[in-house]
């Protein structure tokens, strides 16, 4: 099949099950060289599933992927030179030296002898391992791990960077380092990443595809779904002031959108309001407890979390998506 | 083959870093040694009574490779699913045929370094104790043929148990049984009364067979089975590790 030259990964009818689970049920997507495209679930979506296929990992009950045109179930071994994965848990072996696994690895993958000192060095570069190449991976901490196996993926220079739950595992300043990382591999790579943690793909890709019950539940740009999902945004302050007041004034603020005052202990009042697409209150709400001097304890936009992100998109129960 | 090389490399340093490999090798001389010594020191004592002892001999020494080849052999592929490298392992572009050349050669290679000090034996017996060293060729050659091909016929089969197991005692375990299962197998046709159960059972022991090649006699029926089995075993291995893919 000839495809067209610009689609670096085309997943074709994905479809994968595990006796009479459908894991990964009839996904169908592509992406563009140079694209940043990250795949977004909860737990059991069937990320690591798809990723799995395209890895050439697990074969595909029906559908097929291909890589810069190669199917990975008709031509594997030309589909995987053209990919680099970095596999949900990484795992290296620990009797080796973190450049002598990278030098093996490239072997494997091909790397001519003369360029794989060359290609060991930069990849190490770009991930930041140089400081460890001669220490025994067994030694190295999770982050440092990490950027192994993810040098190990760039390694053979592959035209596709697949990233399986890249900062699962990693502590905080771990994950802010590895989000740079990978935000700086996307000025050469293209980049498929999975994350089940949505701030994380909104800081750091183009496109994002959502993935919930083995089914493709939407795709797009990531600005477009955010304006989706954040079309109707709650807004909430806790406030000490008197409930009828506050009522009125919020809601002359809250433009239309829907208000509830609620008593909480020690005459403090929680509000919550259902603000409209493009609405922000929250200057105002701030301006408005100073001006009146009443104490404001807490104001903010609650981030939805993923299974509300479903309902956004959907407007449906989530657990009634996909069946 | 496609990363075969690096992958021969990678497997003949974990097996040189590993204490196991060591120790099994150490037990392997220690009784192989100790079983070389009766021989020799019962045919001092009785020159003309070697009838009986070449199969006491090939008996001591195929339970010492049923007891080796698992313990060199477990750990090559569950250990990878325990860890988990062998999702890296898959998804690198090379063939599971070529993983299963690299674990199986290296093992091979390790069983051969063992066998080695073994030739030893001959010069440091006529040093020591002032005898002739062994000299009839062909039983030396034959001997050694035979303990390759059973050495590599059981290692195959130790491959094959740890594709299958996830775990590296399941996979001994299983290994222990499938060359137990075999070298059992020769007995059958000599306790169950058939119609040519003898020959039958001349086939299949390979107590006959080692006893045989150890004494000069050089049968390529024999040699051709272990070679097919062992052949058989590594396809089942390569077959197995390509149904991983599906499961």
């Amino acid at each position: 099949m000839v495809s067209d030259p610009s689609i670096i990964l085309e997943a074709d009818h994905l479809t994968r099950r595990f006796g009479r689970v459908t894991a990964v049920d009839d996904v169908s997507f592509q992406i563009r060289r140079g694209e940043i495209v990250g795949m977004l679930g909860p737990n059991g979506a069937g990320k690591t599933t798809t990723l799995r296929m395209i890895a050439g990992f697990l074969c595909p009950t029906a559908g097929d992927a291909r890589i810069a045109g190669r199917s990975v179930t008709d031509d594997p071994l030309g589909a995987r030179r053209r990919l680099g994965y970095l596999p949900e848990h990484a795992a290296l072996y620990p009797d080796m030296r973190a450049g002598e696994y990278l030098r093996f690895r490239a072997a494997l993958k091909g790397v001519p002898r003369a360029r794989i000192a060359a290609r060991v060095d930069e990849a190490a570069e770009l991930c930041g391992v140089r400081p460890v190449l001669r220490r025994l991976i067994g030694e190295l901490s999770k982050g440092y791990r990490q950027r192994v196996a993810l040098a190990d993926a760039l390694v053979h220079e592959p035209e596709l960077l697949v990233l399986d739950e890249p900062t699962l595992g990693l502590d905080p300043n771990q994950i802010r380092q590895a989000r740079d990382l990978i935000r700086s591999l996307a000025e050469r790579h293209t980049v498929l990443i999975s994350s089940h943690i949505l701030p994380e793909i909104e800081m750091t890709c183009h496109r994002v595809l959502i993935l919930h019950r083995g089914r493709l539940l939407a795709e797009g740009p990531v600005p477009e779904l955010a304006a989706q999902i954040h079309r109707r945004r709650r807004i909430m302050m806790q406030v000490r002031a008197p409930r009828d007041e506050l009522l009125r004034e919020v809601t002359r603020l809250a433009g239309g959108g829907n208000v509830v005052v609620e008593p909480l202990p020690e005459d403090w009042m929680e509000v919550r309001i259902e603000a409209r697409a493009g609405d922000d209150p929250r200057p105002e709400l701030a301006a408005l407890a100073a001006r009146r001097g009443w104490p404001l304890r807490e104001l903010r936009r609650e981030e939805l979390s993923l299974e509300q992100v479903f309902l956004a998109l959907t407007g449906a129960d989530p657990r009634g998506v996909a069946r | 083959m496609n990363g075969g090389l690096p992958l021969l490399r990678r497997e003949l340093n974990a097996c040189l870093l590993s204490p196991t490999a060591y120790l099994v090798a150490a037990l392997f001389l220690l009784v192989a040694g100790a079983g070389f010594w009766v021989a020799v020191a019962s045919l001092a004592a009785q020159p003309d009574g070697s009838v009986g002892l070449v199969e006491l001999s090939a008996w001591m020494f195929l339970l010492t490779i049923a007891a080796a080849a698992p313990l060199l052999t477990m750990r090559l592929f569950a250990e990878e699913y325990r860890s988990g490298t062998f999702e890296t392992l898959m998804t690198a572009p090379v063939r599971p045929a070529a993983v299963v050349f690299a674990k199986y050669a290296a093992a091979l290679l390790w069983y051969l370094a063992m066998l080695a000090p073994t030739l030893l034996w001959g010069p440091i017996l006529s040093a020591v104790a002032a005898l002739p060293p062994p000299t009839d060729p062909a039983a030396i050659a034959g001997a050694y043929v035979g303990a390759i091909l059973i050495g590599a016929w059981c290692l195959a089969l130790g491959l094959f148990a740890s594709a299958v197991m996830r775990s590296q005692v399941a996979a001994g375990l299983l290994a222990v049984a499938l060359i137990a299962g075999w070298l059992f197998a020769g007995w059958v046709p000599f306790l169950w009364p058939l119609r040519h159960g003898d020959r039958l059972g001349t086939w299949l022991s390979p107590v006959v067979h080692l006893a045989d090649w150890s004494r000069g006699i050089f049968d390529s029926r024999a040699a051709v089975v272990y070679l097919v089995n062992t052949t058989l075993a590594l396809f089942a291995t390569d077959r197995v590790l390509e149904w991983r893919r599906w499961r």
